[in-house]
């Protein structure tokens, strides 16, 4: 008995300290759900379109001023907007790889979870901002939009909420009630200029 | 074993000669806990200095007693603590005597020689009994803790309760379950310990490293949680408790059924199920709160007098809801919320648990088995696996919502070797440990591994001594060296990497470059010292005190080492350090305790002053797509904790009781005096109580409970630029809620439902006066206000 007792935890020490090493590197996390992209189009009645850009391959945090390039300034006058999503980590084949699909897709976790809201900053001016699109309720989701720039100089905030209430009180046309995420918090430098 | 010696005749008295001595006492001698016969008791009657023993089935007589006379009769049991009782003789009498039955119990064969022994004796321990602990069936064992003196919790809502020991949780306290250290991810603030309440029989508090056999990193303490007791007998018994709760409009249901032999074999089964839904504050409902839990055990053992074996599997489920408003996004966000009275969202009541959820499993798996020689002593050993598997469920987009963000699955294999000699005054324990842990965190959830894939190797040993210089002193001193090595597999983002100075320090465990990330192999050892050193000395029968002085090393744990990004639960960035040393805490607790039949009194102030102390703390704020986030930073310093314990009850009557907690802590970093996060405030618990045993065993309790509000915090306000609104905001979640009080009404009655069957009733209400409130150590504070009123009906079944 005295030799098995002591035996027996030897033989399950040998047995759990070996062959637990050597495993494979662990894989590499493929990051879902990551915007590295955003680029904001605005189209004149001219058909001149304006490209904004933010970038952040790395997806590093704290990188999020550097990300801007782009048209930072554009004339004055009524523009119909559009919003493309991005995920650069992702290969350019993969279904994820455009956010925006998924943004726009029918129902529970696509159209009606989204929505968009734009104002301008400082001494931007935008007039009657409308959202030209909907979701599968009726409820704006905000992808599709126009405005019209008045002269001034400052900031376009083009803010994505997930999960909103989109029929609380006010909303979305006065401004975000709170509830959600955001998902993008971007300030666009921009200049608005008389023809 | 052999504590006839001891046997002291404090009473002597003649009796009168005259009187016709020929009535006949007789009874039996019966195990208090578990109604058990017991043989070989012995009775001394110190008038007649007769002396007689119990037959094999617990029976004795004595015969000669004159009538009119009170005898003092010492029962006394090999295993049991000698009592002496008075009884009266009119005629021929029956009486049974019950004892407290200690020894040879079956269920503590390793650790322990006997069950529910001493784990330390230098230190004052507390316990929580069965009885207390079914009053929390539908709790957790976090709320159970809760009702000692120095333990707090730090809580996520009402399902995660997690225990604070003066000051002190997490990593820093030590949790065993059945003779099994619990390797449960115990390292995040909102990773409450895996044990089901009801699968414990015991619950014991240590408010120190000094019970070093069970590991040497408790810098703030001990938990140790044991199982059910079962006797050497044929019997088959159960116990079946239901609860059910207004708040949550749930409950739960534990059962348990023991199976037991006289020639020692044994065995039970116990399981439990608890359902909750939205629980609600005083004013409104808290949306997604439910809980789901599901628990099973199993024993299987044989005890013999000198050697036994036993297998234990238990497993433990649950399911937790949190609070759908309490998901901050980034940091004008979390203004949002804080300024807000209400929660932001507050839905229709619902058993459905939405996201954000947590889901945990924890297996764990023990065999054990222990051996006397004549020579070495009892030599035990222990092997034990724990599975650990985690899911942390956020809110997420698109075709990621039902991925859970974070997938750990810890792994744990131990191997435990513990003997233990009594030489005269001495007791000697000393033995081995060897540990094998690996993590594995899921790459699929798509989201970056907050804890990396790591294997990691324990090895410690262990000696400690208590002697028994007289019958007032006793000393205790030990000393315990542990070494564990991590081997990690990590990745770093370069730009992280390269802030972080790492580049230029460990450049030689990159292993793998990628495009924007690096994957690295660190490879780190930690040799960790620790040590007790107390006394205790009887001042009196009734006093005594009680000094211990314990040295503790605690390794960093994972996510102090390695955390380097955005923690999704609490919506900030944490960042960790590879250079991190050990831990080293140096505890002194002292104890008075004065015991006497009315009136019970315990002072236990204590000092903790730990070097390197690694603690988190903000340093800044970050950009990113989806607004400011906050950084924090892990730190190590200095730092000293302490405060007083005090416990005291008196007895007014026989009905009537009156019992008093006030446990009060302070912790500074030193140097720059600033106070420390998360220390409890200071809390007064004040309970009367009346029981009537004739009344069906009538029990009645109030407790009123009272939180001061934490005066002292370091300041980790932030101001914030909020760009949408153009403003800039404070982002306060550092001034801590208000004090509050809460009242507690707890009754209960028992009633006999057969020969072998009882009913006990029973009803709690808590928070009575329904006062809306938030706990300084409720994480979820900043979004809600914490439970409500809430009714508890508690109905156990014992056959």
């Amino acid at each position: 008995m005295k030799k098995q007792i002591l035996l027996f935890p030897m033989l399950i020490l040998s047995l759990v300290f070996t062959g637990c090493s050597d495993d494979d590197d662990p894989a590499p996390v493929v990051e879902l759900e990551v915007i590295t992209t955003v680029v904001v189009t605005l189209t004149d009645t001219n058909n001149v379109e304006y490209e904004m850009r933010w970038e952040d391959p790395d997806y590093a945090v704290g990188n999020i001023t550097a990300g801007y390039s782009g048209v930072t300034s554009i004339p004055e006058g009524f523009y119909s907007g559009e919003v493309q999503l991005y995920n650069n980590t992702l290969p350019i084949d993969d279904e994820e790889y455009v956010i925006t699909n998924e943004i726009l897709e029918p129902g529970e976790g696509g159209d009606i979870d989204h929505l968009f809201f734009y104002s301008g900053l400082g001494g931007l001016v935008l007039n009657s901002l409308a959202y030209e699109d909907s979701d599968v309720n009726g409820d704006p989701i905000g992808q599709q939009f126009s405005l019209v720039g008045v002269a001034g100089t400052g900031e376009l905030s083009v803010m994505l909420v997930h999960e909103p209430e989109k029929d609380a009180d006010g909303m979305p046309d006065d401004q975000w009630n709170g509830v959600g995420e955001d998902e993008v918090n971007l300030q666009f430098p921009l200049t608005i200029s008389t023809q | 074993m052999r504590i006839y010696a001891l046997v002291v005749l404090l009473l002597a008295q003649l009796t009168t000669a005259s009187q016709n001595c020929t009535h006949t006492l007789s009874g039996k001698v019966i195990d208090l806990h578990d109604g058990s016969l017991l043989s070989g008791a012995t009775l001394v009657v110190a008038e007649t200095e007769t002396v007689v023993q119990t037959s094999l089935d617990g029976v004795y007589s004595i015969s000669n007693l004159c009538p009119n006379t009170s005898y003092s009769i010492k029962v006394l049991h090999s295993s049991c603590e000698p009592k002496t009782f008075s009884v009266k003789i009119l005629g021929d009498s029956v009486r049974d005597f019950k004892l407290e039955h200690h020894l040879e119990e079956l269920n503590e064969i390793i650790l322990e020689g006997k069950a529910y022994e001493n784990k330390t004796t230098t230190v004052v321990e507390k316990n929580i009994n069965q009885e207390t602990l079914e009053q929390f069936s539908a709790g957790t064992l976090g709320d159970a803790l809760n009702s000692l003196s120095g333990v707090s919790s730090l809580n996520k809502g009402n399902g995660i309760v997690k225990p604070i020991i003066n000051g002190l949780h997490s990593s820093r306290i030590i949790m065993i379950n059945n003779g099994v250290r619990m390797q449960d991810q115990e390292w995040g603030k909102e990773h409450a310990p895996n044990i089901d309440v009801n699968s414990v029989g015991r619950l014991t508090l240590v408010k120190s490293a000094s019970a070093l056999q069970y590991g040497g990193d408790a810098m703030g303490g001990i938990i140790i949680a044991e199982g059910l007791k079962t006797a050497v007998k044929d019997s088959l018994y159960g116990k079946t408790i239901g609860t059910a709760a207004s708040n949550g409009r749930g409950g739960g249901v534990t059962s348990q059924l023991t199976k037991s032999f006289k020639n020692g074999w044994y065995s039970t089964v116990q399981g439990t199920l608890k359902r909750f839904g939205d629980v609600e504050s005083a004013n409104y409902i808290l949306s997604n709160t439910g809980l789901m839990e599901k628990d099973l055990s199993f024993r299987l053992g044989l005890n013999r007098f000198d050697y036994g074996l036993e297998g234990y599997y238990s497993y433990y489920n649950t399911t937790i809801g949190i609070l759908r408003s309490a998901h901050a996004a980034n940091a004008s966000s979390q203004i949002r919320a804080i300024n807000s009275n209400e929660p932001l969202i507050i839905r229709n009541f619902t058993y459905d648990i939405g996201y954000p959820n947590r889901d945990v499993k924890h297996h764990l798996a023990r065999i054990k088995g222990f051996k006397n020689f004549e020579s070495l002593g009892k030599v035990n050993f222990q092997y034990d696996y724990q599975k650990n598997k985690r899911f942390e469920y956020d809110i997420r987009r698109g075709n990621d919502r039902d991925t859970p963000a974070l997938d750990l699955e810890l792994n744990t294999h131990t191997v435990l070797l513990d003997v233990k000699k009594a030489y005269d005054a001495l007791e000697l324990k000393y033995g081995i440990m060897g540990r094998f842990q690996t993590n594995f965190a899921n790459p699929d959830t798509g989201i970056r591994r907050l804890i990396p894939d790591y294997d990691k190797y324990d090895y410690g040993v262990y000696v400690i001594g208590d002697y028994k210089i007289n019958d007032k002193w006793q000393v205790e001193s030990g000393i315990r060296y542990d070494y564990s090595f991590i081997d990690a597999f990590k990745y770093y983002k370069n730009s992280v990497w390269i802030e972080r100075g790492y580049d230029i320090l460990f450049p030689d465990i990159v292993v793998n470059e990628l495009s924007t990330q690096l994957l690295t192999n660190p490879k780190l050892e930690f040799n960790n010292l620790s040590a007790t050193l107390g006394f205790n000395y009887n001042i009196s029968e009734k006093s005594s005190l009680f000094f211990n002085q314990s040295m503790a090393s605690r390794a960093p744990n994972p996510s102090e080492l390695f955390s380097d990004g955005l923690h999704h639960a609490i919506a900030r960035i944490e960042l960790g350090d590879l250079r991190f040393k050990s831990e080293i805490g140096h505890k002194t607790d002292l104890t008075y305790r004065f015991e006497s039949e009315r009136f019970n009194f315990s002072v236990n102030p204590f000092h903790n002053l730990i070097q390197d102390f690694i603690l988190i703390e903000p340093t800044g704020l970050t950009e990113t797509i989806r607004g400011n986030f906050q950084v924090w930073e892990y730190r190590q310093t200095e730092v000293q904790l302490f405060g007083v314990d005090i416990d005291a009850s008196y007895n007014l009557n026989k009905a009537l009781k009156f019992t008093h907690q006030l446990s009060l802590v302070k912790g500074y970093e030193r140097g720059n005096n600033l106070p420390l996060i998360n220390m409890p405030p200071v809390n007064t618990k004040n309970q009367i109580s009346y029981s009537n045993q004739k009344l069906n065993n009538l029990k009645l309790s109030l407790e009123s409970e009272y939180v001061f509000a934490q005066n002292e915090y370091p300041d980790n306000n932030f101001e914030v630029y909020i760009p949408v609104l153009e403003t800039t905001e404070t982002l306060d979640i550092s001034t801590p809620p208000n004090a509050y009080h809460l009242l507690k009404l707890n009754g209960s009655m028992d009633f006999k439902v057969s020969k072998t069957t009882s009913l006990k009733v029973g009803l709690e209400i808590t928070n009575l006066l329904n006062s809306s409130y938030r706990s300084y150590l409720n994480l979820l504070r900043y979004y809600a206000d914490d439970l409500g009123r809430n009714f508890l009906l508690n109905l156990k079944l014992n056959y």
